[in-house]
């Protein structure tokens, strides 16, 4: 189990890799004059971007890592229950262009959220956002830890650390107009590097032998009856749905986006989304054949391609995952500091803010944000998926209240802050008797029956004219 | 010998004479465990049926030699075939394998992994049923792990399945709902 690159070569990349992308940060970020140009890139992004930015930031560590470790854990179904994912872009797609006409003035989630359902559903669905937020910039800080110390053996904590510090450096130099454009780069890469990558995998251990390799020592992987991942598959797609439908990584896209192109943007990114956790996914399947030792299930997909193409590959998976992991982490950083500086801050603390002490503030906010996701990245407490599925049983709870909201006037604020209440609790409670694969199936049950039984024992009416006439 | 004879002390003085492993144990410390004591022909410190007993014992069931690392599991009932398998990595031993088998014994569907530098491994995809796992070295080899695969019935996860389906059919529902609702200018 060497490394494939020596650390030296390592830390030339993510030097260079580094300040590339910081220089780029601090290079777009000086058109940046307002506080709708840092937050939301001043909501005219055209098509292409827009489009590259929904599909880069959905493909992440999660995706490059994730992806072939629930292929090596939960076999075929594990890979196409995660491409399922797709499926929360594409569904998202019509609730972008609803976003977009009721608030055209929003900055956040959060915003529709308080105006819709009042100040308790608000704050129980900040605690959610923030729960899943901290789980997902952990899990990607740990991505990034350990695929430096996969492929060089360069200590976890450093790789963690370097990561962090670039991605932070230039969400803070360039704001939401920085990350999109990144992204945009970030997806070429990414696309090009996980296709070579599945290409040399085949070409050097070939499909058959494959194949006859994982039905001899590890048959569960290729049984269409595999009970676990057959619960998995919906429950996959659900949590995809939940993460998109309630975070304001998307809710802030969607307020970006020119008008009329949030819809097309996440139609298109979806479909484009598709295909890459199964390719991704599927080199997990050449490790039996290759005899791999792999220590942890979330470290099979470097190891595989460090262990096929030497330097080369290593070099190659080394780009990708470490473009993958930023384009999410810098997505993710700007979304939920924009979260802390709009929702807590201007609105617990300090409600008379102007849009320059926001700025300000949504500075900061990165930074500690940052800082943050170091201190809880630092000890490596679990695997990346189950950290990942640990936020499922809270997002899913999200997703009646999001999509009844969007339509419905009858639906209750009191049955949508119950309904996350419920839906968080037992879908947690389904993490722990039972599985990772089905706390977000679980939680979005609850969360249904919940909010439909109150909101039709209350038969509240709201006027949607109230979120189109707000001040945000 | 057969299974189940009783040696006598001479037969387990050959046996101590003729081990590889035992052969150099006078070099490796000044005094013999308490065991190799009571084995010797003639000793004064325990009575003779006591030493019959332990010579059955160390006969019929040899302990194994602990030279590599102890094995533990994060699990012993796995209901997704998936586990990880965890040891305390030694300082260098270029001979360390992972061995798992279908039985005690280790001779049947017997599969072997390098493992030297790492200090856990995870195992996944397999059926229902019982995998033994040591780690061996070029000294012997650590404690046997056993670990049972019981996978979730097809009951439970067609309940889950059938539960998300229908989940995923009214949220498509209710999109295209309040899609049509809107074009007609009407908020249900």
């Amino acid at each position: 189990m060497n490394p494939v690159l020596s650390p030296s070569l390592a830390f030339v990349i993510l030097i260079i890799f580094g300040l590339i992308w910081v220089g780029f940060g601090y290079w777009l970020g000086r058109r940046n004059k307002s506080l709708s140009d840092y937050m939301l890139a001043g909501r005219n992004v055209g098509l292409a971007l827009a489009t590259a930015t929904a599909m880069a930031t959905w493909v992440t560590s999660n995706t490059t890592m994730t992806a072939p470790q629930l292929t090596y854990q939960l076999g075929v179904w594990g890979m196409v229950g995660y491409s399922l994912g797709a499926v929360g872009l594409i569904l998202f797609s019509p609730l972008a262009t609803r976003i977009k006409s009721l608030l055209p003035q929003g900055y956040t989630s959060g915003d529709f959220i308080r105006l819709r359902y009042g100040k308790l559903a608000w704050r129980i669905f900040l605690v959610i956002s923030f729960c899943y937020a901290f789980g997902w910039l952990v899990s990607l800080g740990m991505a990034g830890g350990i695929l430096v110390n996969a492929l060089s053996g360069i200590d976890y904590r450093i790789g963690m650390s370097v990561i962090l510090i670039v991605c932070v450096g230039y969400t803070l130099l360039g704001g939401l107009r920085a990350v999109i454009a990144t992204d945009f780069i970030q997806t070429l890469i990414i696309v090009a590097g996980v296709a070579a990558v599945a290409w040399l995998v085949i070409d050097n251990v070939g499909i058959e032998s494959l194949h006859s390799s994982v039905i001899e020592r590890r048959p569960m992987l290729l049984n269409l009856l595999f009970p676990a991942s057959i619960m998995f598959l919906f429950n996959n797609l659900l949590f995809g749905v939940g993460e998109i439908f309630h975070s304001n990584v998307w809710w802030s896209r969607a307020f970006a986006f020119g008008e009329g192109i949030g819809g097309k943007a996440y139609l298109i990114a979806g479909f484009m989304w598709l295909p890459i956790p199964i390719v991704a996914g599927f080199i997990a399947l050449a490790a039996p054949a290759l005899g791999l030792t792999v220590p942890a299930a979330d470290m099979v997909g470097p190891l595989v391609a460090g262990e096929i193409m030497g330097a080369t590959g290593g070099i190659l998976v080394f780009v990708v995952i470490f473009s993958a992991l930023a384009s999410s982490l810098d997505s993710l950083l700007a979304a939920t500091a924009d979260l802390l500086t709009q929702d807590i801050y201007r609105g617990h603390i300090n409600p008379s803010a102007t849009d320059a002490q926001c700025q300000i503030a949504g500075k900061w906010v990165i930074l500690g944000l940052g800082a943050f996701t170091w201190l809880l990245c630092f000890p490596r407490i679990t695997t990346l998926a189950s950290l990942l599925y640990f936020t499922g049983a809270f997002v899913a709870s999200a997703i009646w209240p999001i999509v009844f909201g969007l339509y419905f006037r009858r639906t209750s604020a009191l049955g949508a802050s119950l309904g996350m209440i419920a839906g968080s609790c037992l879908g947690l409670l389904a993490y722990f008797t039972i599985g990772f694969y089905v706390a977000a199936l679980v939680s979005c049950a609850v969360s249904l029956l919940t909010i439909v039984t109150v909101s039709a024992l209350r038969n509240e009416d709201f006027d949607f004219q109230l979120l189109e006439n707000s001040r945000h | 010998m057969s299974p189940g004879a009783i040696p006598d002390a001479n037969y387990l003085s050959a046996i101590r004479q003729d081990s590889p492993e035992d052969s150099d144990l006078p070099e490796k410390c000044s005094r013999p465990p308490l065991h190799l004591i009571c084995l010797l022909p003639g000793s004064p410190v325990v009575p003779a049926s006591l030493l019959t007993l332990l010579v059955l014992f160390l006969a019929l069931d040899p302990a194994p030699v602990l030279a590599a690392p102890a094995l533990e599991s994060n699990l012993s009932v796995s209901n997704e075939g998936y586990f990880v398998l965890s040891w305390e990595q030694p300082v260098s031993d270029s001979s360390l394998r992972l061995q798992q088998a279908g039985d005690p014994g280790f001779t049947t569907d017997v599969e072997e992994w390098p493992v030297s530098g790492a200090s856990q491994f995870t195992q996944s995809g397999l059926f229902n049923g019982d995998y033994y796992f040591r780690l061996i070295d070029n000294d012997g080899s650590s404690n046997t792990l056993v670990i049972q695969v019981r996978h979730h019935s097809l009951a439970r996860a067609s309940l889950f399945f059938s539960l998300g389906a229908v989940l995923f059919s009214i949220l498509v529902l209710t999109l295209l709902l309040g899609r049509r609702s809107l074009q007609r200018g009407v908020d249900g």
